[in-house]
């Protein structure tokens, strides 16, 4: 079966910034974690598969198809939320339905009302007088209206309150069940990530560091924390970021069990959460320096 | 594309109504107080505020930042363009007759002083439109409403600079010289085509016109990343 979304060797180049070489795929129902710091390249990589952004290498194929051959009908199976939603704010919620409904031959009004009430989402009143988060759920439910087969969402939980964040979260696992819909999500949010996500895809600086299952990565990495004489035996593991600390060294491997043999009791060696896999993939102590 | 211009008319009912009303008004407002009004250039006039209301629809969206929603809708980019282009000639075109057709009323009415025929106006009135619209459109495209504005300023300040630098180095004559030679040119094809043919060659000349612009708009909607 193909991918619901596979990116190859994706760049794009804007002044300073650059995405290089980035490659993944997201498996048809499943949700895939798009994490990095900021201006890691996640909203960009985001308007690119929509091609509201043109990639200047690699390519972008969304089921199957070229994602700019097939641009509307593709479009017509994706649903997005953007970071900063933009809606014609003088409409009612009601109408930007009706509006944005005509567009898309699968529109689902009864889900449309459904889904507005169950947000508690004012239907009369103007997009414009929507907090963000309430905005973010209006995205939402257009999105979910015409029965996406993928759904983008680029940062969709940032300025939520707890409460929606989780109802959103178990709302979107509820939706890959059916096992044709996936999900793309972006966030920096890493409890998020660590509640629902099925694959990680973290990005720093325009490159993709890591790709795969989040369960593997939060099972088989590990930190080791240790003083500086650490840091030759390190070179024996493979080692996927480090930074100095006031205690010495930390680092990030790939191998916990290598690590425990390795170390022994003269380091602390742990399961990495997607904590300090954010914090230290990527990082090199000389950057600490430099920094 | 008829789902676009739809829309397009739905989000901007509101401005659009309210331009319409306004120049409605304004028109026979400003013909009764006129002791002589040229028909042409009241032709000319209405085109300009006709084609005018589109530019502003197409110049909102770029400044509400919605070309984001809307080139994430399941539509091509062409789709897009096609639709400013249909939608934008409707609307001119409505805009500009019901404009033209108040001060037939008001004239009609016995206020204002008509010069002129009304054979031609609604030939000036379409080729004013057209020649907005073809110019104008592609660049609204690209740079929105603030662009549009930018635009029109700097031409203005062109404008001033060369009949200033004409006053001062005396190339005055050849700036006439060169308006002049245009439009007697096009003027000059009057005797061989015959009213008949001239008026054709015209509207040609404007469907020709909007038909290149539209393809560089399409080119450069293309290329836009938002």
């Amino acid at each position: 079966m193909d991918s619901a979304l596979e990116l190859t060797g994706v760049g794009k180049c804007w002044g300073e910034f650059a995405l290089r070489d980035v490659s993944f795929q997201l498996p048809p129902g499943y949700i895939t974690g798009l994490v990095g710091p900021n201006g890691a390249g996640k909203t960009t990589l985001v308007k690119i598969v929509l091609d509201l952004v043109r990639a200047d290498a690699g390519s972008v194929r969304v089921f199957g198809h070229d994602h700019r051959a097939d641009g509307a009908s593709l479009r017509s199976r994706i649903g997005f939320v953007h970071d900063r939603p933009t809606c014609y704010d003088h409409l009612a919620v009601q109408q930007l339905g009706a509006l944005v409904g005509s567009f898309y031959a699968t529109w689902d009004e009864e889900t449309f009302q459904r889904l507005t009430r169950e947000f508690e989402l004012p239907s009369r009143r103007r997009v414009s007088a929507l907090s963000r988060g309430m905005k973010v759920k209006l995205g939402l439910v257009l999105a979910l209206s015409h029965r996406a087969e993928l759904l983008i969402l680029d940062e969709p939980t940032t300025g939520l309150d707890p409460v929606f964040r989780r109802e959103l979260l178990e709302r979107l696992s509820g939706l890959i069940s059916d096992g044709r819909t996936s999900v793309l999500f972006s966030t920096q949010i890493l409890t998020d990530l660590e509640r629902i996500a099925d694959f990680v895809v973290f990005l720093r600086r325009g490159e993709v560091l890591y790709e795969g299952v989040k369960d593997d990565l939060v099972d088989r990495w590990a930190v080791v924390r240790g003083g500086p004489e650490i840091g030759s035996e390190l070179e024996a593991l493979s080692v996927r970021g480090t930074r100095d600390t006031q205690m010495g060294i930390e680092a990030l491997v790939e191998d916990l069990e290598a690590a425990r043999r390795i170390f022994g009791e003269r380091a602390v060696v742990e399961h990495a959460t997607l904590d300090d896999v954010f914090l230290l993939l990527g990082a090199t102590r000389d950057e600490e320096g430099r920094s | 594309m008829w789902t676009l211009v739809r829309r397009d008319l739905i989000l901007d009912r509101r401005m659009v109504g309210l331009n319409f009303v306004m120049y409605l008004i304004m028109g026979p407002v400003f013909l009764s107080l006129m002791s002589e009004a040229p028909v042409k250039l009241i032709a000319g006039w209405a085109g300009i505020v006709g084609a005018m209301i589109p530019l502003s629809l197409v110049g909102r969206e770029d400044k509400f930042k919605t070309a984001t929603l809307t080139c994430s809708l399941p539509v091509t980019r062409d789709t897009v363009v096609a639709s400013r282009y249909v939608g934008g000639w409707v609307l001119a075109l409505g805009g500009g007759l019901a404009i033209l057709a108040a001060c037939y009323g008001t004239f009609l009415a016995g206020l204002g002083h008509p010069v002129g025929g009304w054979g031609g106006a609604l030939l000036v009135g379409f080729v004013t439109i057209g020649l907005i619209m073809a110019g104008l459109l592609p660049f609204t495209m690209r740079f929105g409403l603030v662009g549009l504005i930018g635009f029109l300023v700097f031409t203005q300040v062109l404008g001033i600079v060369a009949f200033l630098s004409a006053a001062l180095f005396g190339g005055h004559g050849m700036l006439r010289k060169l308006i002049g030679g245009v439009a007697g040119a096009v003027k000059a094809l009057q005797e061989p085509l015959g009213p008949v043919g001239y008026d054709l060659f015209l509207v040609a000349a404007v469907v020709v016109l909007n038909v290149a612009s539209f393809f560089l708009s399409r080119w450069i909607y293309r290329r836009r990343e938002f």
